[in-house]
């Protein structure tokens, strides 16, 4: 048994209600996701994000646009569509009533 | 001092020191290798170069200084190193990294060994279980071929040492991480890496079986039909095996007969040696490819990896089988052209016989050839005392007809096929036929000789007699089964029965002088039709009518 492995898995379910979340709340770019998400401990290194933001992406629940800014490269800022917060919030409902079921189990 | 150099990140252009440049470029790189099967992999590269790109303008107090390897070292701390990307790519999709895009290559498993690791080897790079392939292996020594294939694969094929050579035996992924996980099991479990490969495997595919058949029946039943398909794919692999062998073997035999013997001993009838060739490996690929291709079903159901044989490699399999079947049937094609033309030689010559004498006929049964070689019964190629082989044929034919000529005439019609007409007279002409006659006693070969190398189908030889009125002939038994049909005679008979009896022409018609129900006083009257016979005789002992069949 890995418990890497398990803990990887565990973050990596949780991450893409995260990532929903946080965008839902107000258009972001990459960098500010990364920032919440580091700040409550969710992601170890940025790299794990991009390929959940693509996928996403194609999965058609984020979409973006290009900013310029004034410090370096353009962002991306992504915002939430119909379809991503109809997913938002059948993950949040389904979040709920995992942790109430863990909070039962392991306490 | 340092080299630096310009380089563009996300449109935005950098100085970089030439050692971290090369470290920046290898992480790169790396990534690239990393997201290789992931969906959307040059969008995730732009974003993490973008992301470097902000982190650098982010980190650079001065835009003139140069970015150093720290620099990029830090960066790529904070984006992660590939190993700790890899953890969640692996689980994102196990399948696709692991078990199908690797090609494995083939090695000895010295983790996984009897004798020298070949079936442990065998059974990674075929995905089966090392035990499959030790029974096989079992079985293949009764009939002795498996030793000898087990020490070519021994000698032949590398033992894996190092761990990147079993990460590619079992066709896992060459990477940092693999690596490192590798060596770590090693460490902690010597040489039941094996297991666990398989273990992983059954519970991946036990999964997704379970899925399609959800609860305790669909389990039972997802067991039963497991046992069925190992079951199926034992019986497949036995039975094309052993057909296998046996065409191998028959075609060693095959090849060691013809080198043996020259190969125009054994063409079976076929017209060119070029022809018995093709035909031959024709005929092998024919019966072999199916049993390879049952073969590899075989070991697909008993295995969990579903490309033990490449698609190409089954396609030119089925392209070959194809291409064998069209070539037999070419070769079947020109070989009934070559007998599509007919051609025929007549020669004629007078035997000296005093008209009151009697003929005798017969056949020369003394053997006069050295040495002969028999196939199917019968003679095919023989040699004389000096030396000289021929072809020999036993199509030879007897006529007897009458002439109004005082003379005994014989001719010899030597007939010959072949693709044109003038292969076909080549041949006709190649036929050698030799008679004896002397002292009023004519000895008929049973045989003719040709030096033609070419086709022996189809060329005859038709002798003809043509006897004047008056003559005597006594036909020798031995001469019977060389008579031609419709010889006319008095009594009906048909073929062999004429053989065995003098007779004597009258009146253009052969009469029997020695048949037992002959007799000149009475009254006979014969009605044949087909096969039935109805003779009414009528002499001073009554009338007797009998019937019988006509034998042929």
């Amino acid at each position: 048994m890995n418990i890497d492995n398990t803990k990887a898995q565990m973050r990596k379910g949780i991450l893409e209600l995260c990532i929903l979340s946080t965008i839902n709340k107000k258009a972001q770019y990459s960098s500010e996701i990364l920032n919440q998400l580091k700040a409550s401990q969710l992601l170890v290194v940025e790299g794990t994000l991009y390929p959940l933001l693509t996928r996403l992406k194609n999965a058609e629940l984020l979409a973006y646009r290009w900013e310029e800014s004034k410090s370096g490269p353009p962002r991306k800022y992504f915002t939430i569509t119909e379809k991503g917060k109809d997913t938002l919030e059948e993950l949040t409902a389904s979040w709920k009533t995992l942790s109430t079921a863990v909070e039962h189990l392991t306490n | 001092m340092n080299k630096t150099i310009n380089i563009h990140l996300a449109k935005i252009s950098f100085t970089i020191e030439e050692l971290a440049y090369g470290v920046l470029k290898n992480y790169l790189y790396e990534l690239n290798r990393l997201f290789d099967k992931t969906e959307g992999k040059n969008e995730i590269i732009e974003d993490i170069e973008l992301r470097i790109a902000e982190l650098f303008a982010e980190q650079q107090i001065r835009p003139t200084d140069a970015i150093t390897q720290d620099d990029v070292e830090a960066v790529i701390a904070i984006l992660g190193k590939p190993e700790e990307l890899m953890l969640d790519e692996d689980d994102a999709d196990p399948q696709s990294t692991k078990t199908e895009k690797h090609p494995k290559s083939l090695f000895r498993d010295p983790d996984d060994r009897y004798i020298g690791g070949v079936a442990g080897g065998l059974g990674h790079y075929l995905g089966v279980d090392s035990v499959w392939i030790r029974l096989i292996m079992i079985l293949l020594i009764f009939s002795s071929v498996g030793g000898l294939v087990y020490i070519l694969l021994w000698i032949l094929v590398p033992e894996a040492k190092t761990t990147a050579d079993k990460l590619k035996m079992k066709g896992e992924p060459i990477n940092v991480s693999t690596i490192k996980n590798k060596i770590k099991e090693e460490i902690e479990e010597v040489g039941k890496n094996v297991k666990d490969v398989d273990y992983k495997n059954a519970t991946n595919q036990l999964k997704t079986k379970s899925k399609e058949l959800s609860g305790f029946l669909g389990k039972v039943f997802n067991v039963i039909f497991r046992i069925i398909v190992v079951i199926v794919g034992v019986f497949l692999i036995i039975i094309s095996s052993l057909i296998l062998l046996g065409v191998t073997i028959s075609s060693l035999l095959g090849t060691l007969f013809s080198t043996l013997l020259p190969l125009e001993f054994i063409q079976f009838g076929l017209s060119t040696e070029l022809h018995f060739f093709i035909s031959g490996i024709a005929v092998i690929f024919t019966m072999a490819i199916p049993m390879i291709l049952l073969f590899t079903l075989g070991l697909r159901l008993l295995s969990k990896n579903k490309a033990i044989m490449g698609k190409t490699m089954r396609l030119v399999l089925v392209g070959l089988w194809f291409l064998s079947i069209l070539t037999l049937l070419g070769v079947a094609f020109f070989e009934s052209k070559s007998l599509a033309i007919t051609s025929s030689h007549t020669s004629e010559k007078n035997l000296v016989t005093p008209s009151k004498d009697t003929l005798r006929i017969m056949m020369n049964e003394e053997d006069r050839f050295e040495n002969s070689i028999t196939i199917f019964n019968q003679k095919t190629l023989v040699e004389d005392g000096e030396g000289k082989q021929y072809r020999l044929g036993e199509d030879v034919k007897l006529d007897l007809k009458t002439h109004n000529h005082p003379e005994v005439k014989m001719s010899i019609k030597k007939t010959g096929k072949g693709w044109t007409q003038k292969k076909a007279q080549q041949n006709a002409h190649a036929l050698d036929y030799q008679m004896d006659y002397f002292n009023n006693q004519l000895l008929l070969n049973p045989y003719w000789k040709s030096l033609s190398k070419s086709n022996v189908i189809g060329n005859k030889i038709t002798t003809t007699l043509f006897l004047p009125e008056g003559k005597y002939v006594q036909i020798d038994d031995n001469v019977a089964q060389y008579l031609d049909r419709g010889i006319d005679n008095d009594q009906d008979y048909y073929r062999q029965k004429i053989a065995g009896h003098l007779w004597k022409v009258e009146n253009n018609l052969l009469v029997c002088q020695d048949c037992s129900t002959e007799d000149k006083d009475g009254f006979q009257l014969n009605m044949s039709s087909n096969r039935k016979r109805l003779k009414i005789n009528v002499d001073e002992k009554g009338v007797n009518i009998s019937t019988d069949s006509t034998e042929d």
